[in-house]
């Protein structure tokens, strides 16, 4: 079935994929290659097409359309799809693939078909399918096995289209000749087909029908790959270098010797060659004067000489971090004012004064130039929390009626507010507490923290070692919270193999999400233990040739506003 | 100044893994010396990624010797292939500050520094952007940019361009060789076998044991009708040096062992006439 892209877009804060001038239909029986720079929009056009993120504007559909639920992130491969593995074995691995994906109608299917439909997919991945391999922790297995067992366990569940995501990064020549197969093999179906985004341009412009090559979000080319063998110029407007033949093709074209045509194996190539050669030197006059140094290749352009290297980045439009208010102050000016107010806040009891304290807090926040964004997105789920919670502390039990009859629920106003009150308090400290964090930088935290504590080391405290683990947990937070997003997609790429509605994440679903995020945790907190020590970091405290921060008037006049804030807040507790 | 290399002699490194012991590196002898660029390749598990580690003295030898040689008193600098674990400020300037921090640097020359170096790699502008908004081959640069704020006068490289696009690829494998020039020793562990092909030198590892260390024309084309050394690394060869051999086994003689297609494209252009004046001859 085709494959129709019906003009998708899709907007962050600035277009990421703007496909709205096209209907793209990609037929079945054919093998579709995505090329762009870094940050074209290659791999959101294949999670959009997944459906693993929402689309601005835009329809994915498949024609003729199918009766059944469609899944078209089943056959979704990202980028670096090993991390996904958690399973004991790699029997297991594949098979939590395919229980999901059992419905009613196949739960009489055979665990001896189980296996067997295992053995072939593994054969197909280019993978050994014998019980000891079967029995190995995927775990033991090395870089370019990993890539191909997901492989394996993608095509497992049978699905119609391939999505694939850099499929050959990380493979070796024996990895990429089985993906070649796995390849023509869907084009023979004629089921579906494949839609795979590369930077391997060299490898999979010969395998392929069709190529689209993006250039900041907007398709710049669209057509049979001997199109761009023919001329070349939309992957150099691109940015992109050309792959080794076709650069080696448009140099010989010029020069009038047989150049290499696409997807033609090399001998014939050679042997094509070596004719036209024979040829051109019996036409030509000996003693010809031409010297290897005669013909000078177009010089590789030196980037490092340009003036504006950000020039034709996407990311131009990112502003710099600003230079905030606070960065005026001594940080720990700062901190201590957030800590003063976040006191006189705790002490506010009644509505009036609680209103005062938000009001404050949101003069602070304004007046140090806090991005609301993050702070939103921080404070979003205990909002969710303080209204639910508010909810439940207002429902009361009228006694006398009969039990589950709505007339005997009640709902206590003020119970709600007293609990919405104090909840709301919290809620102001949290905003205060997040001043500092989301005005400095972590590594700023970790300086402000070794000044601060360096008198502790005539204490033998260790000041170093303790700001530095501060610093690692602020940085953390955020790289965790990344981390989750990616893997909870990774899981939720996986359900969606389920057929019918049952997409729910049950308790089965949670080693399959926990386990690949707490290793790579443990990874990354073992490269970054590795980057310390490459970056120099030695754990011992550098002395600083004069103290790095310096209480001026400035920070008096903040300290002094605090105080008098706080000893209001307290006059009126 | 120092003048000895930096080598290692007979170096072994070993992991006890359950009962036994799994060898990672095998009496490897290799020595760097300033101004060059050693392409490391082999693959998966052959040892490379180890070997950067006890070049960076991070990782202790099981037997055998470092000598440190001219690089006494230097930092090595590594750039890894994830650049967001090795990055720990929030834009360049944070985080070119921690290096020239723990490289003793007085904070009067910081912003000097941080100047020629943002200018050096080629990252001037973006500065203050922040880090995670970067391409991922600009933040391998800013990597590139931290070692060099360290002072680092050995940076290793491991497989740094395996998910870049070719364009970022080449311009980060650009700056490094110009700053081999400039007098850096590189060590550049790949996957890629254009990249191998443009080193000065070129080491491959096969299961912690040296296979071959030489020119890359050597390890490529191997000397007088031996079989070259690639066949049994396991790893692939250029382009330019696949239909080179394919040509010669069609009886083209080439002037010269191409490593690239520009050097292929060279010799071609020249051949028309040396094939001549060879039948001519006959």
């Amino acid at each position: 079935m085709d494959l129709i892209l019906d003009r998708l877009t899709v907007h962050r804060e600035q277009p990421i994929l703007d496909l709205s001038e096209r209907e793209l239909r990609l037929s079945a029986g054919t093998i579709t290659l995505v090329l762009g720079a870094c940050g074209a929009g290659k791999s959101t056009l294949l999670q959009a097409v997944a459906g693993l993120i929402p689309l601005s504007s835009g329809y994915v559909r498949l024609e003729p359309e199918h009766p059944e639920n469609v899944r078209l992130a089943s056959g979704y491969l990202g980028a670096q799809p090993e991390q996904q593995l958690f399973a004991d074995s790699v029997r297991e691995e594949l098979y939590y693939g395919l229980s999901n994906r059992r419905g009613r109608r196949r739960k009489q299917q055979a665990a001896a078909s189980t296996d067997v439909s295992i053995k072939q997919a593994l054969r197909r991945a280019g993978l050994p399918e014998d019980e000891a391999f079967l029995k190995r922790s995927p775990f033991s297995l090395s870089g370019g096995q990993k890539r191909r067992l997901t492989l394996a366990a993608s095509l497992l569940l049978e699905p119609d289209w391939l999505l694939l995501d850099e499929p050959s990064s990380g493979l070796d020549e024996e990895g990429k000749e089985s993906l070649q197969e796995v390849l023509l093999q869907s084009r023979s179906t004629q089921k579906g087909g494949v839609l795979l985004a590369s930077h391997d341009a060299g490898f999979f412009l010969p395998l392929v029908d069709r190529v689209i090559v993006l250039n900041s979000g907007k398709v710049a080319f669209d057509g049979h790959p001997q199109a761009l063998w023919n001329d070349p110029s939309p992957i150099l407007a691109a940015g992109l270098q050309l792959p080794p033949a076709l650069m080696l093709s448009t140099q010989l074209k010029e020069r009038k010797i047989a150049e290499p045509l696409i997807g033609e194996p090399l001998k014939e190539t050679a042997k094509r060659m070596a004719a036209s050669l024979r040829v051109q030197s019996e036409k030509r006059n000996p003693p010809c004067t031409l010297t290897p140094t005669a013909w000078q290749p177009d010089p590789i352009p030196d980037f490092l000489d340009e003036k504006n290297p950000s020039e034709g980045m996407i990311h131009r439009q990112e502003p710099d971090v600003p230079r905030r208010l606070t960065k005026r102050f001594d940080p720990r000016a700062v901190w201590l004012f957030s800590l003063l107010l976040g006191v006189g806040v705790w002490m506010q009891n009644d509505w009036p004064g609680l209103l005062a304290g938000l009001a404050v807090t949101c003069g602070v926040l304004f007046f140090f130039q806090v991005q609301l964004r993050p702070l939103l997105r921080l404070s979003r789920y205990y909002a969710g929390l303080v209204v639910i919670t508010a909810f439940f502390a207002g429902l009361s039990w009228k006694g006398g009626g009969l039990p589950l009859v709505p007339g005997g629920l009640g709902f206590s106003y003020t119970d709600a507010l007293s609990s919405l009150r104090s909840m709301f308090r919290l809620f102001l400290v949290l905003w205060l507490g997040l001043l500092f964090p989301l005005t400095h930088s972590s590594l700023e935290l970790k300086q402000v923290l070794t000044e601060t504590l360096r008198p502790l080391r005539r204490l033998r405290f260790p000041v170093e070692a303790f700001s530095l683990v501060i610093m690692l947990l602020f940085r953390y937070l955020v790289i965790l919270s990344e981390e989750w997003r990616k893997f909870a997609r990774i899981a939720k790429i996986r359900r969606l193999g389920r057929e019918g509605k049952d997409k729910r994440l049950s308790p089965r679903d949670l080693r399959p999400l926990l386990l690949p995020f707490f290793l790579s945790i443990l990874q990354m907190g073992e490269k970054t233990a590795f980057a310390l020590e490459a970056r120099g970091y030695t754990g011992q405290d550098i002395p600083a040739s004069k103290p790095l921060y310096r209480l001026t008037p400035r920070d008096g006049w903040l300290l002094l506003g605090g105080f008098l804030l706080t000893s209001l807040f307290f006059i009126y507790r | 100044m120092e003048t000895n290399p930096h080598e290692l002699i007979r170096a072994s490194v070993a992991y006890r893994e359950g009962t036994g012991l799994r060898i990672a590196l095998n009496e490897l002898s290799v020595s760097l010396n300033p101004g060059e660029f050693l392409a490391l390749v082999g693959q998966n598990g052959s040892g490379k990624s180890t070997l950067l580690q006890v070049l960076a003295r991070m990782l202790p030898l099981s037997r055998g010797e470092l000598r440190v040689g001219w690089l006494e008193g230097s930092r090595v600098g590594i750039v890894l292939q994830n650049p967001e674990v090795q990055l720990l400020g929030e834009t360049l300037v944070e985080d070119l500050t921690f290096s020239l921090e723990q490289a003793g640097c007085p904070r009067e020359s910081h912003a000097e520094r941080i100047r020629s170096i943002t200018e050096r790699v080629g990252l001037r502008g973006l500065e203050k952007k922040p880090l995670r908004s970067l391409s991922s081959g600009q933040q391998q640069l800013a990597a590139v940019a931290g070692s060099l704020a360290l002072d680092a006068k050995l940076l290793l490289f491991d497989e740094v361009t395996s998910h870049l696009d070719s364009t970022e690829a080449e311009r980060i494998f650009a700056l490094a060789q110009s700053l081999s020039r400039e007098g850096h020793a590189i060590v550049w562990s790949t996957q890629v076998a254009e990249e191998a092909a443009r080193a000065d030198r070129l080491l491959a590892l096969a299961s912690g044991v040296k296979l071959y260390e030489g020119t890359p024309e050597g390890f490529y084309y191997g000397w007088d009708g031996a079989s070259a050394p690639v066949e049994q690394a396991g790893v692939s060869m250029p382009y330019a040096v696949q239909l080179a051999r394919a040509l010669m086994n069609q009886g083209v003689r080439l002037s010269a062992s191409p490593l690239t297609v520009e050097e292929l494209a060279a010799c071609l252009t020249d051949q028309g006439m040396e094939q001549l004046q060879e039948e001519g001859n006959a």
